[in-house]
């Protein structure tokens, strides 16, 4: 595209948006116009309603059109809403997408302000900063980029593995990275799910033989990824598989090892929640994808101390025990990626009061899943810990959310959880039940139907959190207030069951390091857009599945990783994806080969050409985030469209208005 | 290293119902080589009726801080509440610059700058003497006592920075650094002894502290070490009052009398002597 | 906005101040249910809080409720939302006494003990005593007297105060003034809630 006028004498168009009332509450948006018409370079203003729609649009385009606009300012809401759609509208009539400029006046603005004059006053500011920019902007041309038609799929929960399926079923293929010896995540260790109660195991494992057989999807289990570098369409990732000590394509899954392992039910299992006991040779559960043993190297007697009577070797009949093993890599290209990292349990021993860790029937909501479950470690039974069948079990709500002690946020779906170990318990004992809540959040398509159903099967509902657990003898005693009657109350039982509060993975910094990937204040992983862009992420080419977004059952869970799978998909299937120009670039007669941008770029971008002793920007891997610009010590990285020409002429444009103002 | 050196607010307890912990404060600072100057004309921190007037507590404890902010020292209080009055006093007048003028306007001739810290005895010992320290200076282990260690509420809560507000730990550790037997007294080591209830509401205040000894005995104790004159005249001279007849006392001693004990101090300088429930019986096991 | 009605410019200023940190609560009962002597009071924590919610000042200032705490900061530790529950009642507790509500036995030992400090700059137990029993309950100065004699006897009790040199006397008095003439002239800012009753 050959840019029009854009290198006579500048002619800014200035519109300045009501945004309905969005601005125009707060904001005299007739007299940010009236000011914008008085400044230098200034053609044409026009206020619209709504400039996103389409008759703002079109008002736009025509005014381009009729007064030879060469350069664009919108005053609107934050650029990261609708640059994009502006820029396109540029681009329609001829001129470079990139000289425009978006004065934020609604988030920066009406929204954060309440006094009218103060307000208007500062909108007038933030356009005459933009006009004052504008006319140095340079017309930038977005490069291409082709789309490599595989996808990285981190976690293999049930966000992970629905993703995989859904994209490999479309013809493309999945690399499937799960950090334990199998698949299947937090779901595999559920008894039934509400509200429907169907088995959790039976509607997953289907999808977990899918996974691990399906003729596009690679999985590694037992890895993690090292390091990611590249750009949409070409990420190239390093993938770590940690030593099984157990030869994958030997091994049969038969077990034989698991029982001859001399620490045979010795060691805690990860998989039963601490609930029951494994050996260092192992199998996580029946049902693992894939059915292969592993030898845990933090127990193994060889491994640790070099000395052992190696029962395992015997009795593997195939010989697919290999202590040899040693940490491998796999370096590997995708287009796209898929993070599907899932949720832990937050630490309730960090809540003393509540005794978890320290009376022995003080349970968390995972932990009695597991003793609910016909292939845990009771079989099923609901009992304590020194095997009695409980008279009293109490459920509470709320232990690690709702809490500025722990996490303010509510974790979403541990009323419905905790209401479906209620019915569970109901079914399989003859206990008094009990319920400590705040408040019952039972939003969701049959959930409140749940919820009625489980208080017709005679629990008892507490309006109150509980506020503390002591033992007494055989008995725990939960103190709340039952809010609704005014009354502290002191409740004996058997068992306390600790609803479950959702955190994110103790590795979640790294995995965003890794990714180069926000998160939001809650921890987890944060979204493009909390409403419109749910499973997109601030890097293109890599989108969010499931939990590791933000606490969420498994209907939502599903949605969300389907919707992931079906952004990739759509990349996938374009072939290819334009990537921003704005990038830094090295003037290599000013650079002194110091070497300070390559220590400062977090995308590892920048490289030292040795002979010609200066540095230089891979630019399919800039990112443009300025750091480097801002590391030189020489002002040899030119930042585009973020020059200190350009900066320094907005900040002008506010310091000046702001004198002015001062003065009035 | 530079000798700790620290200004000391007795409190008004410590002048009269707790004199041993005072004496046995100053006793074992001395005998760790701590050096303790007392707040000239310190006055009383207002104790909990202040909490009525926050702007009070805070002019009434900020006073006692001035002298010491203006040396350059930290504060160590024994005393509870006196502990968490000019603790607290010290981290709004830290944190709020809005509080600090205003508590200033106040104060008039003295003024804060926010610089002063405020630590209790047992966070002394325990982070800047240190257990290593203490368990090598130990020359008479307390080998056959069974300690609950009660905390009460006032030293961990509402916040502080150096014990959990739930299930403190110091005391334990520094219990057991000295050869005691440690019993597991959670979560009654930081029940409340009802002691602020003890005029107006008699009854309740002396079941709190009845149920603190049933408790401590269930747990095998026989003997409570404590933190606080407050939580001392509920479990020493009102611990009589406060259980049924033919229920066993359980003699009860300040931490730093225990503490004085293992050092080998003269127990006579401790002043075991003012204690109300005999800890002859209890003290007698240990030689 | 309505001002808070009834009250001093005072009381109300801070009544103000206090209703603007329990908006927040959500009544989960997290309070009541870690209070050691929420069983004896006729409103628990939570339901105090509710009713400075909704307004009832007056109800929650006669409530027998800020007389019962024993300022053990449970609640507040605990809190969810992170309202200061105990400093809340402490200053209704102030409010109650500033406004001449009807003296409570926790009322006169508030008062007693106060006038203690502002008097000798320290305090002085016996006078606390004679002063609040006087006051309260004039036959448990002989229930106490067992108590007093074994303190006595072992130098517990000093039969005569001790009283900061006259310097640092007029010191405190003219802190306990100093914040009496900013607690009445507290502004009085508009209260963001619904209809307030008395």
């Amino acid at each position: 595209m050959t840019p029009t006028h854009e290198s006579e004498k500048p002619r800014i168009g200035v519109f300045v948006c009501y945004c309905g009332s969005n601005i125009a509450a707060t904001v005299d948006v007739e007299k940010v116009a009236e000011y914008a018409a008085t400044l230098p370079n200034v053609v044409f203003t026009q206020t619209n309603k709504y400039t996103c729609s389409d008759p703002g649009q079109e008002e736009i385009r025509k005014a381009i059109i009729e007064h030879k606009l060469n350069r664009v300012v919108i005053a609107a809401c934050s650029p990261r809403m609708h640059e994009v759609t502006w820029r396109r509208l540029l681009q329609g009539t001829g001129l470079n997408p990139y000289l425009l400029q978006v004065a934020n006046i609604r988030e920066h603005v009406s929204w954060v302000h309440q006094d009218r004059g103060e307000a208007t006053q500062k909108a007038k500011e933030l356009v005459a900063a933009a006009v004052e920019r504008v006319p140095l902007h340079e017309p930038l041309e977005p490069r291409q980029v082709k789309i490599a038609p595989s996808t990285l799929i981190v976690g293999g929960g049930i966000a992970g593995i629905q993703a995989a399926l859904d994209i490999a079923n479309a013809g493309y293929h999945v690399y499937l990275v799960e950090k334990q010896p199998s698949i299947g995540g937090n779901m595999a260790k559920l008894d039934k799910t509400f509200p429907t109660l169907d088995c959790a195991m039976c509607i997953l494992a289907p999808k977990m033989v899918d996974a691990g057989r399906h003729e596009n999807i690679t999985l590694f289990s037992y890895s993690e990824v090292e390091s990611v570098e590249g750009h949409v369409g070409q990420f190239r990732v390093r993938i770590k598989r940690k030593p099984r000590y157990v030869k994958e394509d030997v091994c049969t899954g038969c077990g034989l090892c698991t029982q001859a392992c001399v620490l045979k039910d010795r060691i805690l299992s990860e998989f039963e929640m601490g609930m029951g006991k494994r050996g260092a040779a192992y199998i996580p559960f029946p049902q693992a994808v894939p059915l292969k043993a592993v030898i845990d190297p933090e127990h193994c007697l060889l491994l640790t101390r070099g000395k052992c009577s190696m029962k395992c070797i015997k009795a593997c009949g195939p010989g697919a025990i290999d202590f040899k093993q040693q940490e491998e890599f796999i370096e590997i290209e995708v287009g796209t990626i898929i993070l599907a990292t899932g949720f832990e349990l937050y630490d309730m021993s960090a809540l003393p009061q509540y005794g978890y860790g320290r009376y022995d029937n003080v349970v968390d909501g995972l932990q009695f899943e597991r003793l609910c479950n016909a292939s845990g470690p009771t079989e099923g039974r609901i009992v304590t810990k020194d095997g009695r069948v409980p008279e009293a079990i109490a459920f509470l709500h709320c232990i690690g959310s709702r809490d500025e002690n722990t996490n303010p946020y509510c974790s979403q779906l541990c009323c419905m959880h905790t209401l479906k170990l209620a019915h569970l318990a109901r079914e399989k004992t003859p206990a008094r039940i009990y319920e400590f809540y705040i408040d019952l959040r039972a939003g969701g398509k049959g959930y409140e139907e749940f919820y009625k159903r489980v208080q017709h099967e005679g629990i008892h509902f507490i309006r109150g959190k509980g506020s503390e657990v002591v033992q007494d003898g055989d008995k725990l005693i939960v103190r709340a207030e039952d809010t609704l009657l005014g009354k502290v109350v002191e409740v004996p039982v058997d068992m306390v069951v600790l609803a479950l509060g959702m955190v994110p993975p103790k590795d979640i910094e790294n995995i965003a390091r890794i990714f180069n990937i926000n998160r939001s204040r809650d921890g987890f992983f944060m979204e493009a857009h909390p409403k419109l862009r749910p499973a997109e992420t601030n890097v293109e080419g890599v989108f969010l599945a499931g939990a590791c977004q933000g606490p969420k059952d498994i209907p939502a869970t599903v949605a969300h990783a389907s919707a992931a799978a079906a952004q990739a998909l759509s990349l996938m299937s374009r072939g290819q994806a334009t990537i921003e120009p704005i990038i830094a670039e090295v003037i290599a007669e000013k650079c002194s080969a110091c070497g300070e941008c390559i220590v400062a770029c977090p995308f590892k971008a920048i490289r030292m050409d040795e002979e010609a002793r200066h540095a230089y920007v891979v630019s399919a891997m800039c990112k443009g985030c300025g750091t480097c610009a801002a590391a030189c010590p020489s002002k040899a990285i030119k930042m585009a469209h973020f020059t200190d020409q350009q900066l320094i002429a907005e900040i002008e444009g506010i310091l000046g208005r702001m004198s002015e103002y001062e003065l009035a | 290293m530079n000798p700790l050196r620290y200004a000391y607010y007795p409190g008004c307890s410590l002048t009269t119902s707790a004199k041993e912990y005072d004496r046995s404060v100053r006793a074992v600072f001395d005998a760790l080589g701590v050096e303790l100057l007392e707040i000239e004309g310190w006055n009383c921190c207002g104790a909990t009726p202040a909490s009525q007037n926050e702007l009070l507590m805070y002019a009434l404890s900020g006073r006692n801080l001035a002298w010491a902010e203006a040396r350059g020292l930290d504060v160590v209080a024994p005393c509870s509440e006196c502990f968490k009055n000019l603790n607290k006093t010290a981290q709004a007048v830290r944190a709020d610059p809005a509080v600090r003028a205003e508590v200033n306007a106040v104060l008039g001739d003295v003024s804060l700058t926010g610089k002063v810290r405020v630590k209790h005895p047992l966070e002394v010992l325990v982070r800047d003497v240190g257990l290593e320290e203490i368990r090598r200076r130990v020359t008479r282990p307390l080998a056959g006592l069974k300690i609950a260690p009660y905390y009460g509420c006032l030293i961990t809560r509402p916040r502080n920075e150096f014990d959990s507000p739930e299930n403190p730990t110091a005391m334990d550790d520094l219990m057991a650094a000295l050869g005691a037997e440690v019993v597991d007294y959670f979560p009654y080591k930081t029940r409340c002894c009802g002691g602020a209830l003890l005029l107006s509401n008699k009854r309740i205040a002396l079941g709190m502290t009845r149920d603190l000894v049933i408790k401590a005995h269930q747990r095998g104790a026989n003997s409570m070490a404590l933190a606080c004159p407050m939580c001392d005249m509920m479990l020493d001279p009102y611990q009589g009052p406060a259980l049924r007849a033919g229920e066993k006392p359980l003699p009860t001693f300040y931490f730093t009398q225990l503490i004085g004990l293992a050092l080998g101090i003269d127990p006579d300088q401790l002043g075991f002597a003012d204690r109300v429930v005999s800890p002859r019986e209890v003290l007698a096991a240990l030689s | 906005m309505n001002h808070i009605q009834g009250f001093s410019p005072a009381a109300a200023s801070a009544l103000e101040k206090i209703a603007e940190e329990v908006s927040v609560c959500m009544q989960c009962g997290t309070c009541a249910g870690s209070c050691p002597t929420a069983p004896a009071m006729d409103y628990t924590p939570r339901a105090l809080m509710r009713l400075l919610q909704a307004g009832l000042f007056d109800e929650a200032l006669h409530s027998r409720t800020i007389w019962m705490c024993t300022t053990c900061y449970s609640c507040t530790v605990r809190c969810p939302r992170d309202i200061h529950v105990t400093d809340i009642l402490g200053k209704l507790r102030g409010i109650a006494i500033a406004e001449g509500y009807a003296e409570t036995a926790g009322m006169t030992f508030n008062k007693a003990f106060l006038g203690i400090v502002r008097r000798y700059g320290r305090m002085f137990e016996p006078e606390l005593l004679i002063r609040y029993h006087l006051r309260q309950e004039p036959l448990g100065i002989v229930g106490a007297a067992p108590i007093g004699l074994a303190l006595l006897q072992k130098g517990k009790i000093s039969p005569l105060p001790e009283r900061l040199p006259a310097e640092g006397l007029a010191q405190i008095r003219r802190i306990f003034e100093a914040v009496e003439a900013r607690r009445k002239a507290a502004p009085a800012r508009p209260h963001p809630m619904h209809e307030v009753s008395r």
